[in-house]
Formats: structure tokens, C-alpha cells, sequence
């Protein structure tokens, strides 16, 4: 579920909150096609650009797991370890962003 | 006769069987978290291996648990024997005991011995691979064919023949979460998933989609259960959801009114019909499937530290000791409910609740408990509900009221006396207070016990300072027995506790001592301190007491004292007897036939025919017993009060758990390292070691989880130790110089109420003999020899030479230091030689033996090395060529690990290690900091080695400060020996060891080396001593003052209001991002203009020609980033540009992305997601826009 009281507490009023979530939803779906392309192309760096980014919006709508997800794909990305899971963690992370957007 | 009638009547209506209602005591949720070693809060799914260990899923790797340490398997980088990913979503042993572990990236079996993974994946060639490598779920079915859930497809599994067979599901891409697979009747296997529920048919492996969904489930599976029954129950996003037998239909399952939220992830299935059930987000619901009823629901509360850790939960598990283990977004919880002897019961939630410090507790025949409490006085209807305050226009509310004693009579009234507030009653059938006035004789007593009279249901008998009356409530008579009437030396009438026996007396606490008292005869005997007889009564006021058949118990200070009712002969029993704490608070006799105590943390039973204690300790994290607090409860239930709630508990039910720890060995070193052993230790029953081997240590554990730390250990090395060895709650031993031969190492464990394991762990241990004879050994050691026989003949070649230059030229310090760094240099070259030989070695083929001493020649020559090298350091030094950084770093903090590292070594010692800061210095400075630790570890240890007894105190003060710089003085003093006056001059200088001069003997290099770095850096260090009082090393050094400002004082308000119009710069990457700064800012600062810069090059061209106050700056951005802008606009030429405050913006909080973004400049860090108040406080700082209150 979408956590609107903290978008609302930042900026002032419900219809702000609507228009933020308006933009999540037209924005994400080409973030994440072009995390899972980055993560096929071995772009380690654009990937953790792009997830980094995911993260920072879902962290204001309250979808903690989509945070820990995209968290980790970022570190993973910058570290370049575990890289075998990134593709995984998108989808996962796709799937779990779909039911918002 | 009449008079027993009645007495028999009042008993049957005591001891009359009352209905069991909610009686359940706070279940505690011990918590295990990223602290205790988990590599990742995330726990997807728990099990338990057939060792007993449990493990944990995580989003970083597999840990595995033994009560005490994690252990964590994780992805390895181009190691194809680890997992093959770290996001783990599921493992499951099968009957085969085969651990299976779904990753992100496929499917691993665990080769639980070595501690290897094997993959398996999909491969786009091969259609009898893995169908997708995200992996949700796997599920034995009753025919034993493995069957595994991903994202998007389900397989069924042949190991064997390593073929993945697809089943055809039309709808599951997509699906989040899930899928889940659970096998029904006839072997169907259900696969949940959030887009519906599909059936496998085990003989056609045809997926249907189930169609007849009844109208108001939502296509959302997420949990799914089968029942005892073989019924197939789903959880949607509203609720809870069976099939009707026979009939691919569902209807809804009754979960009651009360819950907030429906949805659940998983189900666990309980003894007694119950199922526990772990929410999507509100917690853990327990459940009674049979009843169809919600019986609790267990929700995260950040005040309730015993409580559960996330509201999330993803897995549950119960394993076979009978804990459940929940696997939470935030951590493991375990609880294990039965398993608790003592039910801790609270009037209200939380810690630190007054409404919980129970003073006095009482609890009627029917079930009502009432508490005196620092917030006043409650009652509740029954164990295990929250207290209700009773309430009396005369009583005040909302703080203690004295009230030391309850008593109910046969009409079911609860009397007690408030002190100062006189005599009240509780009336059952009005439920209220009545006050009844009190005769004048009890004015200004201060009342204890009262209890019904046994045999007349119109007397009550009271305690007070003025003795013991028998009041009749009905005609308000008293009658008074005054302690002072029996005997001279009692100087007051002060009675406290007292209870009757069976011969019709009353035995009353009195001052220093004890009164029977004969109601028939009026007679009374006196038990009073004497110092010959210390045995008897102590000096002091006794606790309460519990009359027996036989006996008497008085609980004090010192122990249990016992009086025998018919001879009068004393006894004091205490620690020698089994008590674990003499200083007893409370004391009670239970129906078990034995006198219950409890004492600050303990409960203790004492058996009056063994004469012995045995001590029980609760598992919940606050447990102090109030003095006094202590009650009989219905169905002899015994209860005891303390600072947290009270507890209640059945003495004839308390048992030893007989369930006792699996011994275990979790690691084996040699000489501290662990040792190759080719398996995980806890699989390893053979070792076999070398002559050289000289110092191994066992680690075990004994697998057991409630309260581990309170596991006890033995262990016998036979062949060396000559009998079991108990060494308490210690897990580890170590064994030096055993002679070469065969031993057997045995280990047992025992749990917390000392049941031990049957069974114990045995290791045999072979030591070959000395293995001198091969001729590489011999030429190895030639070899050695002769680099190190020509390194000191090159050494002393030179300095030879260089002492007689050194006697020509001044500059003696400066040779010795290049003759320091030609020596470690030439020492450097052959063991560089040696270093790479071994290595070399170890690469031809060696048996296990020949490895071993190669890796031994390269370690010492590692070792060796970095001697050489430290070495050189000081040199450096000398020569002035050192250099040191300038950052930011906190001070407090370097100096806290500094206690860290010393403290160990102080206590050793028993001396005391504290270190004083000057409030005024601010957090973070900017200097060297790991010369600065260095310097200071130089000096802690020489401080602590010389001193013997005492204190070693470090003072840091600020001496001379200016905008950007400041000089700090620190201080390290210490009690021990001092140094001679006549030494004081040599003491900072290098390589002044005086031959056989025992103060001098090892200091070496540490203080002349903290000199020099101290001169280095324009500071100065000296030392101040007293020969035999202790010494004083003093150095100054100037720090450079943070850039960044102190963090604001609390009382700076905000006003945005009134800040001068703003123009502020944006830059940041994504139009969410944007917006939300931009309305952010808008909505917050009323005059303020913004600039919108989607990454670091076009603000830099905003830059060019716009003037802005402030830069909100994000880090992470595509073509230029936050780092890189920021560097450019502080090297700029123009004052105006350079100074302008940034402010970084940032989702990422780890310390260095912090030390990066001050490094480049920026002013502040704002972490992501913004808190609007942390944000304008920043601005209001930065542009010194403070208003003060």
C-alpha cells in the first residue's frame, strides 16, 4: 500500500500528494526497462544510477521492500558483486512495483 | 462445632474450582538481529537442519544459527562452489536430507558437510534445465518428487537424472511474491500465486487455473495452508479463504471482528489446534483453527523491547525443541510459549510503566488480581488482562497509595487499609469502593497484612505499627495484642506479617523478631536476635513468613530462617544450601509442600525435607521482585511482584525441561587459526595434527535456544585430562604441548535447569611425531640460516662503517636512522627470498604435513616482515620524510575505541581506565587521525604496563582556539611506578635501552616514535613524574576546526516566515525528484524562488548567470554528479560562486559516502527520503538565518 501521510506531511496538500504519485507512475515503468537493460549490458555504473534513483522515489510512498530491493541492487551494482542476482532483483523489483503503477 | 462447620464451609468456598480464563502471560519474543550477526534483516524462510542448527534465508546470504553465532554463506565472486546468489527467497531439506536452497540466481544444493554449493540454472539450451532462476518456492510431494516455484514457471525435479520437466501455467508471469506450492488430497499440488490459484494434477502435470474464485476474493494469493484435514486455505488481501470439501469452491474463514488487516504470508500450524498466522504488516495473529477464533494478535510496539521486532512477517518455523522461530522484514523472532515456567502478567503495556512496579499483590478466590503500584491501585478481572484503576472519591489518583495488604471475606468484599485514608472495602456486586470508619485506635498506624479470620466470617485481623488486632467489622470491636506486653526487650509494638498454624497460633513478624501467639491461652513466646545464637532470628526486619505443618519460615537478608512450630529450634539456610541470592524480598508457601522466595532476580524453592533450594531464573529481560510482593492465587497459583508486572505460576506444575542441548563443535584452531579441516567442524569426528601443532582450541556449543547463555559445559580430553572438566557457560577450551599420540576430546552440554546430554559430542585427535627428515626441510633451513648469517654480516659491514663516520660527523641521530633503514632494507631482501621460496614451495606437490610447514615459513616470514617495516617507519620519521592528512574525523569516537581496545588489558589488572573530554571540543576535528590513535596507543599501553594498581586516566582539554584552528592539550596519567628523575631526560629517546636496566626493558620504539610524530606535527610532548605516585605524559597538538558548523542547540526554533526571499537552485536528476524538492520547498519557506537543474553540467551553466543562496545538490546523477559539480564550483574564481553553501542531497548514509560528500566541499547532508524540519534547519544554519528563543 501506498503511504500517502508522508508525501502529504512534506507537501502541504492532498491533490500535491496525487500529482506526485501521477509522476511515479509515468516515470518508473522506463526506470526500470532501463535498469534491467543496464543490468544486460553489464552498465554496473548506469544500473546503480537508476536503481539509486527507484530508491530514492519509492522511499517516499512507503514501499519498504521495493527500497530494500533497490538498495541492493545499487550496492551490488557498485560493488560489483553478487552480479549474478541483478537481473533477478529487477524483475523482483518489477513485480513488486507493478500493482502501484 | 459449629465453629468448624463454618471453618470447613470457608474452605470448600476458597479452594472451589474457578473457570480458566485468560490467563496466558506476555509472550517473550527473544530477537535476533543484524547485531547478532545476521548478514541481512530480511528472513525469507527458516529452517532446521537434521543437526539441529537453525538457518535463515536472508537477502544476503545463508546464516546459520547455533544459539549463540551466525555463520554466513554468501555469494563469492568467481567461486562456483558458493551460492550461486545471495537473495535467497527459500531452503528446504528433503527426505533424503538434501538441503536445497532457491536464490535469485537458481537453484543450490547445499553439500551441508563441506560447506559447498552446487547450481543449477536455467540454460536457454538446454530444455531440461531450471525453466527461471528466481526461485520462490520448493515442495516435496508424497510421492518424494521435488517440485520448484519461480517468478514464472513451476518444474518438477529429477536430482538424479538432473531434469527440470515444465508445467504449463497460463497466468503466473507476473505474479509478486509467491507463487506458493502446497500439496492436497490426491496429490494435487496447488501453486498460490498473486494472480489466482492454479492445480497441478500429479498424473497428467496439467496446470489448471481454478476459474470458480469465489466473486469477492480478489486475485491476490498470498499464503496458503493445508489444514490437518487436507483443506486447502488461501489468504487474499482481505482475509482468509478454505475449500469446501469436494468442491473446487472457497468460502470465507471466520476471523472475528477485531483485526485491522488480512492478509497473511504464512501459517504455521501448532499443537492444541493452533495456528499461528504471520501478517503481510501487522504482526503475528494466533489463531484456533478448531474454534474459529482469534485468540491474540501480536503487534510491533517500539516502546516493548521483549516484544516483536517487525510488523512484516515472512516466515515461520517450529523445530523441534518446540520454539517458534518468525522470520520478519526487520530480523528472527523466537518464542516458545510452553516452554515458560513463569507467566509474566502487566496491568499495562510497555517498560517503565509505574502502572507495572507491582508493590503489593493480592488475588481473590474468584480470579481477581489486585496490585498496589506506583501509579496506584488496580484490579484486574483475571490473569493475563490489563488492569483497570479502582477508584474512591478519598483515594488519590495516579500515584501510590500505601495499601501494604488485601484480604477477601466469604461474601467476596476485598478489605484494606489505605494508610492515612483509612479502611475500605470492595463491594463485588456494586463493583465499587466503600470506605468504612475506622475505630480511633488504628489512627496513624501504618497497616501491613490483613486477613479474614479463618473462622469467623465477621473478623478480620490486622496488623500495624500499634501489634495485631482482631476487628469485627460488623460491631467495629477490636481487640489488641501488643508485642511489648510479652517480653522487656521488645522496645515497640511495630508487627508486620503473620499467618496461623494449626494449633491456634498466630505468628507475627515483630520488630527483630518473631511472636507466636496463642489465641487460646493468650500466651505468647518470643524468637528474638542474640548474638550467641546467630543461627536464629538476624538483626534486622524479616520479609514475611510462611507457617507449615511442621515448621515456621522467615525470609531475611541472609537467608531462609526455620523454626520448628513444636521444639522452637532455629535454622538459617542460604547460599550453601543452593540459594543463589541470600538477599530474599518475599515469601510464600506453595501447594507443592515447598516455601517459594524470591529474591532480587531469582525465584527459589525450598524443599523442607532436602533442606536444599533450587533456583529458577525467567526468561523475560526484567525480572527484580519487589520486597513483600507475593500472593496465593486461585487454583494455588503462588504469585510475585516486581518492577515490571508480576508473576504467576503453578508450583506443583514447575518441571525441570528435560530437553537438553545437542553438543556440538563449531570451530577448531591451531595456534588461533582456524584449521583446514576439509569439513565443517560440526561434521569433523577425526582430526589428525603434527608435532608442531602446539596450541589447539576446540569452540563448541550445545544447541538448545532458550536462553543458551545458560548452557553449562563439560569436557574431558582423554589421554590428557584426568576427569570431566565443567567449566560453566565457557565454549571453548585450549590445550598446549600435548605429546604426540591418540586422545578422544568428549563434550556434553546441559540446558538451563542442568540436564545434561545423554549422548556426548567425542572428536578423536591423533598427534603424529616430530617429522624432521626430508632434505628440502633440511635445505630449507640451510637456506635460512645462511640469508640471515649474511644479512648481519652485511649489517654490521656497514655499521661498522657508519659508527665511524658517526664519530666524525654531528649528526649521530641521522645515521643511526639511515643505518636502521639499510639494515631493515638488507634484512628485507633475503627475507623477500625466503618469503617467495616458500611460496613457491607450497605451490609443488606437498603432502598435508610438508603444506603446513611451508605456510608456518611464510607466515613467521609475513610476521618478520612487518617488524622490518615499522622499522623503516621510524626511520622516516627521523628523517623527517613523514606526512601526515588532514581530515575531519570525531574525536569522541576514536577515543571510545581506545577504551575499547584498553579495556580488557585494565581490567586484567583491576585498574580503572576512564577518559575525560572537554565538553567544549566539538564532535568532528580535522587533523591526522591515525597518527593521533597511534600516538595515544603508545602511551594507554605504556601507562597500563606500569601500572600495577589504581587508575590510567586520559584528559583531552582545549588550551587556545581561533575561527578555524584550536589546540588541544592531552593528558595520559597514570598510578603506577613513575620514572626516576635521573631517566626522565632519556625516556623519548630511541634505542636508549640501558643494558640490565630493568624500567628500560621493552618500551623500544613506541615513545620515542610518539615524540617524533608529535614534533612533526608542531606539537610538543613531556612528561611530568614522581618516582613511585605515578606519571604524566602530556602533548599539545593543533587540530583544524570542522568546516562544517556544529549541530544546532535544540532550542532554535524555525520561522521560515520570516527568512529574507531565497533563491535556491535544484539539482536533481528525475522529475519525482524535482517536483518533490521544488513543492517541497515551496510549501515550506513562504518567500523562496527555484531553479531547476536536471544534473551537475546544467547547473553549472545556471551558475554562469544566475546569483543563488543555496544549492540542494543530489549526489547520484547521470553526465555529472553531485561530487564532480561540487569540486568545479569550489575551485571557481569568483568569491561570489566558490562560497555558495551546498547542500548535499543523498539516499545513501554509509559514513564514507558522508566523508566523500565533505571532502569535496559540500556544507551539508540531507539524507533521503527528505524530513522537511531536518532540511530547514539546515538552510536556517547554513545562511545563519538562526532565531533563538
Amino acid at each position: 500500500m501506498i503511504d500517502r501521510e508522508k508525501l502529504k506531511s512534506l507537501l502541504g496538500d492532498e491533490s500535491m500528494v496525487d500529482r506526485m504519485i501521477d509522476i511515479f507512475q509515468s516515470e518508473t515503468p522506463g526506470q526500470l526497462s532501463e535498469l534491467s537493460q543496464a543490468i544486460e549490458a553489464g552498465d554496473w555504473s548506469n544500473a546503480s544510477i537508476l536503481a539509486h534513483t527507484i530508491k530514492s522515489q519509492v522511499a517516499y510512498l512507503g514501499l519498504d521492500y521495493a527500497v530494500s530491493l533497490a538498495r541492493e541492487i545499487e550496492h551490488k551494482a557498485d560493488q560489483e558483486k553478487d552480479l549474478n542476482s541483478l537481473a533477478g532483483l529487477a524483475d523482483a523489483l518489477d513485480s513488486e512495483l507493478q500493482p502501484f503503477l | 462445632m459449629k465453629k468448624s462447620f463454618i471453618y470447613i464451609l470457608f474452605c470448600i468456598w476458597i479452594f472451589l474450582p474457578a473457570s480458566v480464563q485468560a490467563q496466558e502471560g506476555k509472550v517473550y519474543f527473544q530477537r535476533i538481529t543484524l547485531e547478532d550477526g545476521l548478514p541481512q534483516g530480511h528472513i525469507f524462510k527458516i529452517a532446521e537442519d537434521s543437526l539441529g542448527f537453525i538457518w535463515f534465508c536472508t537477502g544476503d546470504g545463508l546464516a546459520r544459527y547455533d544459539g549463540y553465532e551466525m555463520v554466513n554463506f554468501q555469494h563469492q565472486r568467481g567461486d562456483s562452489s558458493s551460492i550461486s546468489s545471495s537473495w535467497l527467497h527459500y531452503s528446504f531439506i528433503d527426505s533424503k536430507n538434501r538441503f536445497w536452497v532457491g536464490s535469485i540466481a537458481g537453484l543450490n544444493l547445499f553439500h551441508r558437510e563441506t560447506g559447498t554449493f552446487s547450481w543449477y540454472q536455467h540454460d536457454p539450451d538446454n530444455p531440461n534445465s531450471l525453466s527461471d532462476n528466481r526461485i520462490r518456492s520448493i515442495l516435496e510431494d508424497s510421492r518424494g518428487r521435488l517440485w520448484v516455484a519461480s517468478i514464472s514457471a513451476v518444474d518438477l525435479f529429477e536430482p538424479d537424472s538432473n531434469r527440470f520437466t515444465k508445467v504449463e501455467i497460463e497466468n503466473l508471469a507476473g505474479s509478486r511474491h509467491s507463487p506458493n506450492l502446497i500439496e492436497g488430497r490426491d496429490g494435487i499440488i496447488w501453486v498460490c500465486h498473486t494472480n489466482g490459484l492454479t492445480r497441478i494434477d500429479p498424473e497428467t502435470m496439467q496446470g489448471t487455473n481454478i476459474a470458480p474464485i469465489p466473486p469477492d476474493l480478489p486475485q491476490n494469493v498470498f499464503g496458503a495452508w493445508m489444514s490437518p484435514d487436507s483443506t486447502l486455505w488461501i489468504s487474499s488481501k482481505v482475509g482468509v479463504w478454505e475449500q469446501i470439501p469436494g468442491t473446487e469452491d472457497f468460502r470465507q474463514v471466520d476471523l472475528g471482528p477485531d483485526l485491522k488487516y488480512r492478509s497473511f504470508n504464512c501459517f504455521l500450524a501448532d499443537s492444541n489446534g493452533i495456528l499461528w498466522m504471520g501478517t503481510l504488516n501487522d504482526g503475528l495473529v494466533k489463531y484456533d483453527y478448531q474454534n474459529r477464533k482469534v485468540l491474540k494478535q501480536y503487534t510491533y510496539s517500539p516502546a516493548d523491547p521483549e516484544g516483536i521486532t517487525n510488523e512484516s512477517i515472512y516466515s515461520l518455523m517450529k523445530d523441534r525443541q518446540g520454539n517458534i522461530w518468525i522470520g520478519t522484514f526487520n530480523g528472527v523472532n523466537r518464542i516458545n510459549p510452553a516452554s515458560e515456567k513463569f507467566q509474566l502478567y502487566q496491568n499495562a503495556q510497555g517498560l517503565d510503566n509505574f502502572s507495572n512496579y507491582i508493590i503489593r499483590i493480592y488475588q481473590e478466590p474468584n480470579g481477581r488480581v489486585w496490585t498496589t503500584t506506583m501509579n496506584g491501585l488496580f484490579y484486574a478481572e483475571h490473569l493475563g488482562e490489563p488492569g483497570t484503576v479502582a477508584t474512591h472519591p478519598n483515594l488519590p489518583k495516579d500515584q501510590y497509595i500505601s495499601i501494604n495488604g488485601f484480604s477477601a471475606d466469604p461474601d467476596g468484599k476485598v478489605w484494606f487499609f489505605a494508610r492515612d485514608l483509612g479502611l475500605y472495602y470492595w463491594d463485588p456486586i456494586q463493583r465499587k469502593l466503600f470506605f468504612q470508619e475506622p475505630p480511633d485506635t488504628f489512627k496513624g498506624g501504618l497497616h501491613w497484612q490483613i486477613t479474614q479470620s479463618p473462622d469467623n466470617p465477621d473478623i478480620l485481623w490486622l496488623s500495624d505499627s500499634h501489634g495485631l488486632c482482631r476487628y469485627n467489622k460488623i460491631t467495629r470491636d477490636t481487640f489488641w495484642v501488643h508485642p511489648m506486653d510479652f517480653d522487656p526487650r521488645i522496645k515497640s509494638d511495630f508487627s508486620t506479617f503473620f499467618d496461623f498454624d494449626q494449633f491456634d497460633q498466630v505468628w507475627l513478624v515483630i520488630n527483630k523478631g518473631i511472636l507466636c501467639y496463642n489465641l487460646k491461652t493468650g500466651k505468647g513466646k518470643v524468637f528474638l536476635y542474640d548474638p550467641e545464637n546467630p543461627n536464629c532470628v538476624p538483626p534486622e526486619a524479616l520479609k514475611g513468613v510462611a507457617v507449615t505443618r511442621d515448621a515456621v519460615y522467615a525470609a531475611s537478608s541472609i537467608g531462609l530462617l526455620e523454626i520448628q512450630v513444636e521444639t522452637g529450634a532455629c535454622q538459617m539456610y542460604g547460599q550453601k544450601d543452593g540459594l543463589v541470592q541470600e538477599g530474599l524480598a518475599a515469601i510464600i508457601a506453595g501447594s507443592d509442600g515447598k516455601i517459594w522466595v524470591s529474591s532480587n532476580s531469582y525465584l527459589s524453592a525450598f524443599d523442607p525435607l532436602t533442606k536444599t533450594f533450587k533456583s529458577y531464573h525467567t526468561i523475560h529481560s526484567i525480572k527484580e521482585f519487589n520486597t513483600y510482593s507475593t500472593s496465593h492465587g486461585q487454583n494455588n497459583r503462588l504469585l510475585f511482584g516486581g518492577t515490571n508486572g508480576y508473576f504467576g505460576f503453578l508450583p506443583d506444575e514447575i518441571r525441570d525441561d528435560l530437553l537438553p542441548p545437542i553438543p556440538v563443535l563449531t570451530g577448531f584452531k591451531v595456534l588461533n587459526e582456524n584449521y583446514p579441516l576439509g569439513k565443517l567442524p560440526e561434521y569433523v569426528h577425526e582430526i589428525n595434527l603434527s608435532y608442531e601443532d602446539k596450541v589447539i582450541t576446540f569452540e563448541y556449543a550445545g544447541l538448545q535456544y532458550a536462553r543458551s547463555e545458560a548452557n553449562s559445559y563439560k569436557y574431558i580430553l582423554e589421554g590428557f585430562d584426568a576427569g570431566w572438566q565443567e567449566v560453566g557457560s565457557k565454549r571453548d577450551v585450549t590445550y598446549t604441548n600435548l605429546r604426540p599420540g591418540n586422545y578422544t576430546f568428549r563434550l556434553a552440554a546441559a540446558n538451563p535447569d542442568g540436564v545434561w546430554s545423554p549422548e556426548p559430542l567425542s572428536v578423536k585427535l591423533h598427534i603424529s611425531p616430530p617429522y624432521w627428515q626430508t632434505s628440502w626441510f633440511y635445505g630449507l633451513i640451510f637456506l635460512l640460516v645462511a640469508s640471515i648469517f649474511y644479512a648481519i654480516f652485511r649489517s654490521r659491514q656497514r655499521a661498522r662503517r657508519l659508527t665511524q663516520e658517526m664519530k666524525v660527523a654531528e649528526q649521530s641521530a641521522r645515521y643511526k636512522s639511515l643505518f636502521l633503514a639499510n639494515m631493515s632494507h638488507e634484512i628485507r631482501t633475503p627475507m623477500n627470498a625466503i618469503l617467495g621460496m616458500s611460496k613457491l614451495l607450497s605451490g609443488t606437490p606437498l603432502d598435508n604435513r610438508q603444506q603446513e610447514y611451508a605456510s608456518i615459513i611464510q607466515r613467521s616470514s609475513e610476521d618478520l616482515l612487518v617488524i622490518i617495516n615499522d622499522i623503516l617507519d621510524h626511520s622516516k620519521i627521523e628523517s623527517g620524510k613523514y606526512s601526515f592528512v588532514h581530515k575531519p574525523f570525531e574525536l569522541s569516537i576514536l577515543l571510545k575505541q581506545l577504551q575499547k581496545i584498553f579495556e580488557p588489558q585494565a581490567d586484567e589488572k583491576n585498574i580503572s581506565l576512564a577518559v575525560h573530554i572537554d565538553p567544549e571540543i566539538p564532535s568532528y576535528i580535522v587533523g591526522d587521525q591515525v597518527r593521533l590513535n597511534q600516538i595515544l596507543i603508545n602511551l594507554l599501553a605504556n601507562a597500563l604496563k606500569f601500572t600495577e594498581r589504581g587508575k590510567v586516566d586520559l584528559f583531552v582539554r582545549k588550551q587556545a582556539e581561533t575561527p578555524y584552528k584550536m589546540r588541544l592539550l592531552f593528558e595520559v596519567r597514570d598510578t603506577g611506578i613513575g620514572i626516576p628523575p635521573d631517566k626522565i631526560e632519556q625516556i623519548f629517546e630511541s634505542f636508549e635501552q640501558i643494558e640490565g636496566d630493568e624500567f628500560f626493558q621493552g618500551t623500544g620504539l613506541g615513545l620515542a616514535i610518539s615524540s617524533k610524530l608529535v614534533e612533526q606535527q608542531d606539537g610538543n610532548m613531556w612528561v611530568e613524574s614522581s618516582h613511585g605516585t605515578g606519571s604524566s605524559f602530556f602533548f599539545e597538538l593543533t587540530f583544524g576546526r570542522n568546516s562544517e558548523k556544529i549541530s544546532p542547540p535544540e532550542h532554535i526554533r524555525l520561522h521560515p516566515e520570516t527568512w529574507p526571499p531565497l533563491h535556491i537552485l535544484v539539482v536533481e536528476d528525475t522529475p519525482f525528484n524535482q517536483t518533490l524538492a521544488v513543492e517541497l520547498l515551496r510549501n515550506k519557506i513562504p518567500k523562496v524562488q527555484i531553479a531547476v537543474a536536471e544534473n551537475g553540467k546544467v547547473a553549472l551553466e545556471k551558475l554562469k548567470d544566475q546569483l543563488f543562496d543555496l544549492i540542494l545538490m543530489d549526489v547520484k546523477m547521470p553526465v555529472m554528479d553531485g561530487y564532480e559539480t561540487t569540486r568545479i564550483i569550489r575551485q571557481a574564481d569568483s568569491p561570489a560562486l566558490n562560497s555558495i553553501p551546498i547542500i548535499a542531497l543523498t539516499a545513501n548514509v554509509t559514513t564514507a559516502h558522508m566523508q566523500k560528500c565533505r571532502d569535496v566541499g559540500m556544507n551539508g547532508i540531507i539524507t533521503k527520503p527528505i524530513e522537511s524540519q531536518e532540511l530547514l534547519l539546515k538552510i536556517q544554519q547554513l545562511l545563519q538565518l538562526e532565531v533563538y528563543d
